[in-house]
């Protein structure tokens, strides 16, 4: 049965907690310190603009309805980011392929990450040839700022786990780098 | 593989992190990190990502956040419906069942008085049909089975 007019948002009870965790100017505000920082985020780690607006989005409302407290605009903004890494690796999930680490570099080339906004310089090229997962770490690690406890929540990957891979990837992107300034 | 890092990276690290890299650090670390592969290329990396991600917050097209804001409070208010609902379909579904449980007690119960029951069934129906026609009987019943057939359609609509 359909209670939509039987029981308007009005009448609802309190518990229902309609009421989201910002007032609008709280979320304006917010959103504007963090919305370019999640986006620049998703689309280098995506290389897919379109992608990476839609996930910005999504990340957005998440946060918004999420039952989950943060106190404090820094660990807002991390749980925004978890929020979006975890779209972005059910995003890398839902086609026949079950793990990320197993698809080949090619396939995420990142190819509308900006082309031509960074031809100038050979990190941008390197990292598109970099694996999804690296893209990540990387961009949380050196773009973000965060350290390998933050990427761990932000990734849900353990801390001896982060070390490992950030290590390689940045080796990895280093050597990517020197062979194409070669 | 080697984790094996140099011992000044987390202070170089650091330096980066909180944007004192490189003019707010002191010669000895500078002139360090001109000697050390591994601290160069933290600060190298690290210089360009960084730069990058400056390049590419100018170029961000946002959505305003009052679209945002609306989205949100929609899905919530939808999952409000939703979470006050549900009790009120188990509720449903169990009057159902109690109703129907009471019905066949009582018919079961009534059972030895059936012949009664079709001597007076058959005379209020010979009386209405001799009353008003077999055409009334005949319309309510088609407006009785029409209304069950809706109650049916709202109770499982949800579903």
């Amino acid at each position: 049965m359909t209670w939509d007019h039987v029981l308007t948002p009005a009448k609802l009870p309190e518990a229902a907690a309609t009421e989201l965790p910002m007032d609008n100017d709280a979320f304006t505000g917010f959103y504007e310190r963090s919305a370019r920082p999640l986006w620049a985020y998703l689309l280098r780690v995506s290389g897919n603009q379109a992608l990476a607006e839609d996930l910005m989005q999504e990340s957005f409302v998440r946060f918004l309805c999420a039952s989950t407290r943060v106190e404090g605009e820094v660990e807002a903004r991390r749980y925004l980011f978890r929020v979006a890494t975890n779209l972005l690796r059910d995003h890398w999930r839902r086609p026949a392929t079950s793990c990320i680490d197993d698809l080949p570099e090619a396939m995420f080339a990142s190819t509308e990450a900006g082309d031509g906004m960074e031809s100038q310089a050979l990190l941008g090229p390197a990292l598109a040839l970099m694996r999804p997962r690296e893209r990540q770490l990387l961009w949380l690690a050196h773009a973000e700022g965060y350290t390998h406890r933050e990427i761990a929540e932000v990734t849900g990957l353990g801390v001896a786990s982060i070390r490992l891979l950030l290590f390689r990837a940045r080796r990895k992107i280093a050597r990517l780098m020197q062979e194409a300034s070669a | 593989m080697s984790l094996m890092k140099c011992v000044r990276e987390e202070e170089v690290r650091e330096l980066l992190r909180q944007g004192h890299w490189p003019e707010a650090s002191s010669a000895e670390v500078r002139s360090h990190v001109d000697g050390c592969r591994e601290c160069a290329e933290l600060v190298r990396l690290t210089v360009g990502f960084r730069s990058l991600r400056q390049a590419e917050l100018k170029e961000a097209k946002l959505v305003p956040p009052g679209l945002i804001w609306w989205r949100a409070q929609l899905r919530r208010r939808r999952e409000a419906m939703e979470s006050v609902s549900r009790p009120m379909w188990r509720v449903q579904i169990f009057a159902v069942g109690v109703s129907l449980l009471v019905a066949v007690g009582f018919l079961v119960w009534r059972a030895e008085q059936a012949g009664g029951w079709r001597a007076w069934l058959g005379g209020s129906l010979s009386a209405i049909t001799a009353g008003l026609g077999v055409l009334p009987l005949v319309m309510a019943g088609i407006a009785l089975v029409l209304l069950g057939g809706l109650v049916v359609w709202l109770t499982f609509e949800r579903e």
